[in-house]
């Protein structure tokens, strides 16, 4: 228990650094500090932590965006996307409306919504705004707050970055010291198309194949209650989609190995949304509309 | 490993949100293009756009708009919204009228840019930018968007 207070005395006194580009200074300040005062395995936590926001503090919002790009590009020769125009704008609506209310930093290009045509049930997010939602997910809200909650969680996995943060720090410094020289050449391009191709590796084994862990998705379903609220929509509709997805999963932990089940992501929003002020029940408005736009669904 | 998640976690979480800016603060634009609007308001009249990396001083700041001061001109005054600006410096080598060196170009170079994603583009044939290219120029109007949050009794902003 002590080290936890510990920890979260160094967090405060940290807090009032604002800034990203401090980030690495506060690491290391917090390194310092704790070294100093016999907290070795903080200590040496927070330098580790420091080195690491070094290499990621020159990620530049250009190339988050391009770097989510090769991954949409990649997604893309994996699934097929589903074509109707008035859902899709009916979605990017919903999209625009949440990320108008955030008041986190924008995205180099804005946010896209498309859907994939598939059954399967799921949803991804890239470092380029680009946000995927299949059919099959679709199809599992009943109304348009539940269509907002999983719009939400996958704009919040693109605002808390966990697709970058797949990526392992050395892609990024090898990717850096390559462009030391003066002039970018095409030599030098084709080095970064390789860096490129390992990353998006990188972040096809995460998003993909074993899921983001337990932490992040606990975090995007947190953040996503409050981009809920702000926006009117009600929170307690995220509830309804986890329900859902257990239904559909049949207690398998599904696809992803570290993915959490739906119980557990409830049981963190049981936690979470005490701290959400609940908007003033408006669901009634959008009713109509919900069934206009998705009626393709069924 | 999660320790170092933790300490991530909690330092993160305070540099998500866009803080206003103090007076003064020289700032780039850290999107695309950014609209420019007449008033703070966010139904206010846009009376232009600024690219990525143009530089801008800051006159006055909130969480969700600014009001700026275009670096290179000061007649030049509008609002824009917080999350679009950076304080770290970023340069747009497409931008003619952004101030920059020769040192500055080509430290832009750096990590992905446009030329990066072509040469990836010849080693990957399969990949499909086309796509991406599309679904990028899927567009939200402002007037749409007005009467969908009017129509659905939702908020915007914090009006």
């Amino acid at each position: 228990m002590k080290k936890i207070f510990k920890i979260a005395i160094i967090t405060l006194l940290t807090s009032f650094f604002g800034s990203c580009a401090t980030l690495t200074n506060t690491l290391e300040f917090v390194g310092d500090v704790a070294n100093s005062t016999g907290m070795e395995e903080i200590g040496s936590v927070a330098k580790a932590g420091a080195s690491i926001s070094k290499a990621t503090e020159s990620i530049t919002p250009e190339n988050e965006y391009y770097i989510g790009r090769a991954v949409a590009a990649t997604l893309l020769t994996n699934y097929k996307t589903f074509e109707n125009s008035s859902e899709e704008l009916y979605l990017n609506l919903i999209c625009k409306v949440l990320t108008e209310n955030s008041s986190n930093s924008e995205m180099f290009n804005g946010y896209h919504v498309k859907m994939l045509d598939t059954n399967e049930v799921n949803a991804f997010s890239t470092s380029g705004g680009h946000i995927f939602i299949t059919k099959g997910m679709l199809k599992c809200a009943e109304d348009e707050d539940s269509l907002a909650a999983v719009i939400a969680h996958e704009i919040a996995h693109i605002q808390l970055k966990h697709s970058l943060k797949a990526i392992k720090a050395s892609r990024w410094t090898n990717a850096l010291k390559q462009t030391a020289t003066a002039v970018v050449s095409v030599a030098g391009n084709a080095e970064l198309a390789n860096d490129m191709n390992d990353m998006v590796g990188d972040v096809f084994t995460e998003m993909v194949q074993n899921g983001y862990s337990k932490e992040q998705e606990f975090d995007s379903d947190t953040l996503a209650l409050t981009l809920m609220a702000d926006s009117g929509y009600n929170p307690n509709k995220m509830y309804k989609m986890l329900e859902m997805l257990e239904k559909i999963q049949n207690g398998n932990t599904g696809v992803y190995k570290t993915h959490p089940s739906p119980q557990e992501r409830i049981k963190n929003i049981d936690n979470s949304i005490k701290k959400v002020k609940i908007p003033e029940n408006t669901e009634s408005f959008r009713e109509k509309r919900f069934y206009f736009f998705t009626k393709i669904e069924g | 490993m999660k320790k170092i998640a933790l300490i991530f976690f909690c330092l993160m979480a305070t540099t998500l949100f866009a803080k206003p800016f103090k007076k003064g603060t020289t700032v780039y634009i850290a999107v695309k293009i950014a609209e420019i609007k007449k008033s703070e308001s966010n139904y206010s009249e846009v009376i232009g756009a600024a690219a990525y990396g143009r530089k801008f001083i800051v006159l006055e700041s909130n969480e969700k708009r600014t009001q700026v001061q275009l670096a290179d001109d000061k007649t030049r005054i509008g609002w824009v919204s917080t999350g679009s600006l950076t304080k770290k410096k970023v340069f747009n080598t497409n931008d003619k009228m952004a101030s920059t060196t020769l040192d500055e170009i080509s430290i832009s170079g750096k990590g992905f840019s446009e030329e990066a994603e072509n040469a990836y583009k010849t080693s990957n044939k399969n990949l499909n930018y086309e796509e991406v290219d599309k679904i990028e120029k899927i567009e939200v109007f402002e007037k749409e968007l007005l009467s969908f949050v009017k129509e659905g009794n939702l908020k915007l902003g914090t009006e």
